[in-house]
């Protein structure tokens, strides 16, 4: 994104004021933790709707409960850019993937766009993107050319890598790419303490308190995990095991939701196509 | 990353040889290759270490210098990684292609350290918001032969291990301002506690098996594998499948438990050649790197 | 319109490897058909053997040149050895993007290839219908040929700027002028031509 250099960028350096807030302790509003004790295996209601942006060749935009919101918008096979590239494809299709927060996605300090932070972190995020839909994408069916995925994360409310998965799988599968399953992303986290449970797509305000994360991939067709991605403090290879499993049953159940709006979405543009034929 | 051309009938003959549990080099799929560790390898550092494992050359360096600590985490010191792949490893890294891997692996460091067991960072705050010890963590990549994060990640805590911090005083006059004094001797400092920092242990899928240390050949082999940390207690503190392809969710459950297994003893062995190198001081026969 | 059948998604399970053979925007795994598209599913029964089962999306499908596959393309630039084109269409279906090709000057027609000279076949503009022989390598991109009697130009402009007519396989005059040009022209089958 080329930087408006006309625009009055503030400060080198600024803070959000809730660094101070909760230094001060007082201020701080309670978060409704304890009011509320919820079922670790409930999910948040998750809103996805496949083919709304009309120049891209594929698009999806999935909102989960607790206000993420990621839109996504793929683009079909086009010749690979530089012929050296091309090399490393020769056997199928490169798979590009974006993945960009907006600079007020995040709730605590804006990211400066174009920093070195931000940088880095859409980056691992579009690598981790990447990886998780790689296998789901029949990539050998397009040989010599690259496939692009970008993800843009207009609010981030936790899970936000899960549902960017989920809508990029969406919109490759909206924009007509040869796929062998959908991708469905889920994520869990487990809230400080010894004998905390782990708890399905945590809001933002669990994400951050949490003591390990976890985000999981599934092709729910072929049972295969594509990512996982996780850390924090250490537990035994059983309690993981145990998210893991979490986590796979969550992407099950939400599977159903994702492959309905994929229906609707085709169901539109046949109709949308029968009428202007 | 560096990368070799096998046939498929090479291949073939890899993923056979792991089926009946017997590596090209003769190893167990559970097995290790020999690895040497040495550390104070570098003398204008605080701490530094070099791994060879196989033909896998790593050599770490960690300058600790201070800092003001994060807005989110006053009273925290912190560690900053950073991962050059130069083109000495193999051509491919030259100018800036080995960056994509060089931040990969970086990003990977940061998760693994991110849990606040891992390291007291507590310890390394100075005076809440205001001054704490920055530990620059500098990998280099000499040499890759296949199973690079092992390799960075026994060279890092080995470096850590080996880190002298100098010890500073605040000193506080009357009026209020802050003086940082630090110490003349330059043995008093302090150790960091690298007891509960993990090792990552590798485990990449082929055919229907899993391996640990993969060479570059059977890295080619391939599809998928999975990235554990594990402390010496065995516990796991990250995770992340690497590669294009995918996983069964069995055959992750398993990898965990091999992790685990492989992770434990493999802490042993790397603490008993870290005690042992400190008990001889400085009599010790230093080799150097590429020695 | 009539109305459309069952619509499927990329990984469902459509039926048995044994029931129906697997068309396009289908893949094969453990003996079962999966879909590998969102869209209408379809079954065509052949008149031997078993039914094709595919999943088709509307025309606006993703395709890519394939060897074998009849392009239509755009001359961009000649040297002596080679022709750099455009391809523009595959078959009839127009591309989203243009892909480059090259068509080299063996390729250009199928005898006495040692004598064939770039500039005598085509011109900068031209619009040819050319067949995709292989897909290159790192250095190269599409390998195209013309060494067909339906393949060549098809449509040329001459230097007063109107469309010739092709006079024989190898000449195209301009109506205006009556300058001849030499060309490798193609012979249009009549399927192709559709006003």
């Amino acid at each position: 994104m080329p930087l408006d250099h006309r625009r009055v960028r503030g400060p080198e350096e600024s803070q959000p004021p809730e660094v101070w807030a909760a230094a001060g302790g007082a201020g701080e509003v309670p978060e409704e933790e304890d009011a509320a004790p919820r079922d670790p295996c409930a999910l948040r209601p998750l809103f996805a709707r496949a083919g709304l942006l009309s120049q891209a060749e594929g698009s999806a935009y999935v909102e989960l409960g607790g206000g993420t919101k990621v839109l996504c918008a793929a683009w079909g096979p086009r010749e690979a850019a530089e012929p050296g590239a091309a090399a490393a494809a020769a056997g199928g299709g490169r798979l590009l993937c974006e993945f960009r927060r907006a600079p007020f996605a995040g709730r605590g300090a804006r990211l400066r766009p174009g920093s070195a932070a931000e940088r880095e972190a859409e980056r691992e995020a579009a690598a981790a993107l990447r990886e998780a839909l790689e296998p789901a994408v029949r990539l050998a069916r397009y040989p010599r050319a690259r496939l692009a995925v970008s993800a843009l994360l207009l609010q981030d409310g936790g899970s936000a890598l899960a549902a960017a998965i989920s809508a990029a799988a969406l919109a490759l599968a909206d924009a007509g790419v040869e796929m062998y399953d959908l991708a469905v992303g889920c994520a869990l986290c487990r809230p400080p303490g010894p004998a905390a449970a782990w708890m399905l797509q945590p809001g933002e305000a669990e994400e951050r308190r949490a003591a390990a994360r976890l985000t999981v991939a599934l092709l729910p067709a072929l049972n295969q995990v594509s990512a996982v991605l996780g850390g924090g403090q250490g537990s035994p290879p059983d309690a993981w095991a145990q998210a893991l499993r979490l986590g796979l049953d969550g992407c099950h159940r939400l599977y159903p939701v994702l492959r309905q709006s994929l229906l609707r979405a085709a169901r539109r543009r046949d109709a949308a196509a029968a009428t202007t034929a | 990353m560096a990368s070799v051309v096998l046939s498929e009938a090479e291949k073939l003959y890899i993923v056979h040889g792991v089926q009946e549990d017997l590596r090209i080099d003769g190893r167990g799929c559970e097995d290790y290759r020999c690895a040497e560790v040495e550390t104070d390898v570098v003398s204008n550092t605080s701490g530094s270490a070099r791994v060879k494992l196989g033909h896998t050359d790593i050599l770490v360096g960690v300058k600790a210098e201070m800092g003001t600590p994060k807005l989110e985490k006053p009273d925290e010191g912190y560690l900053e990684f950073f991962v050059d792949c130069s083109a000495n490893a193999t051509p491919e890294f030259e100018g800036r292609g080995g960056e994509e891997l060089g931040t990969e692996i970086a990003n990977t460091l940061y998760r693994v350290f991110s849990s606040e067991s891992s390291i007291d960072l507590k310890s390394i705050c100075i005076n809440p918001r205001e001054h704490c010890w920055v530990l620059y963590v500098d990998v280099l990549l000499l040499e890759c032969g296949g199973n690079l994060f092992d390799a960075i990640s026994i060279a890092v805590k080995a470096a850590l291990f080996n880190t002298r911090i100098p010890k500073v005083r605040v000193l506080e006059d009357e009026e209020g301002s802050k003086e940082i004094e630090l110490s003349d001797d330059p043995y008093d400092c302090i150790r960091l506690n690298v007891d509960d920092v993990p090792c990552i242990v590798t485990l990449s899928k082929i055919g229907y098996r899993h391996v640990v240390d993969a060479t570059l050949q059977e890295e080619a082999c391939s599809l998928a594998s999975l990235l554990i940390s594990v402390t010496s207690k065995g516990a796991i503190t990250s995770m992340k499948k690497m590669g294009k392809g995918s996983l069964d969710p069995e055959s992750i459950f398993e990898m965990m438990e091999t992790g685990k297994r492989v992770g434990k003893s493999l802490h042993i062995a790397l603490q008993k050649i870290l005690d042992e190198e400190e008990s001889l001081g400085t009599s010790r026969q230093k080799v150097g790197f590429l020695g | 319109m009539a109305p459309p059948g069952r619509y499927c998604v990329p990984g469902e399970r459509l039926c048995s490897a044994e029931e129906a053979t697997a068309g396009s925007g289908t893949y094969t795994r453990h003996g079962f058909i999966f879909s590998s598209l969102a869209g209408c599913l379809e079954k065509r029964s052949e008149d031997s053997g078993l039914p094709v089962v595919s999943v088709v999306r509307d025309a606006e499908s993703q395709l890519l040149p394939d060897v074998g596959a009849v392009v239509t393309c755009k001359v961009c630039s000649i040297n002596s050895r080679f022709a750099k084109v455009h391809i523009l269409y595959v078959g009839s279906t127009p591309l989203k993007s243009t892909f480059r090709g090259t068509i080299r000057r063996e390729d250009i027609r199928a005898t006495e290839k040692d004598k064939v000279e770039v500039y005598k076949s085509f011109r900068p503009g031209d619009i040819v219908l050319a067949k995709v022989i292989s897909l290159g390598d790192a250095q190269s991109n599409y390998l195209l040929s013309t060494a067909e009697n339906e393949l060549g130009v098809v449509v040329a402009r001459s230097e007063a700027g109107v469309q010739m007519v092709p006079i024989s396989w190898c000449e195209m005059q301009c109506p205006r002028t009556h300058t001849k040009d030499l060309r490798k022209v193609a012979r249009v089958q009549p399927q192709f031509l559709q006003t």
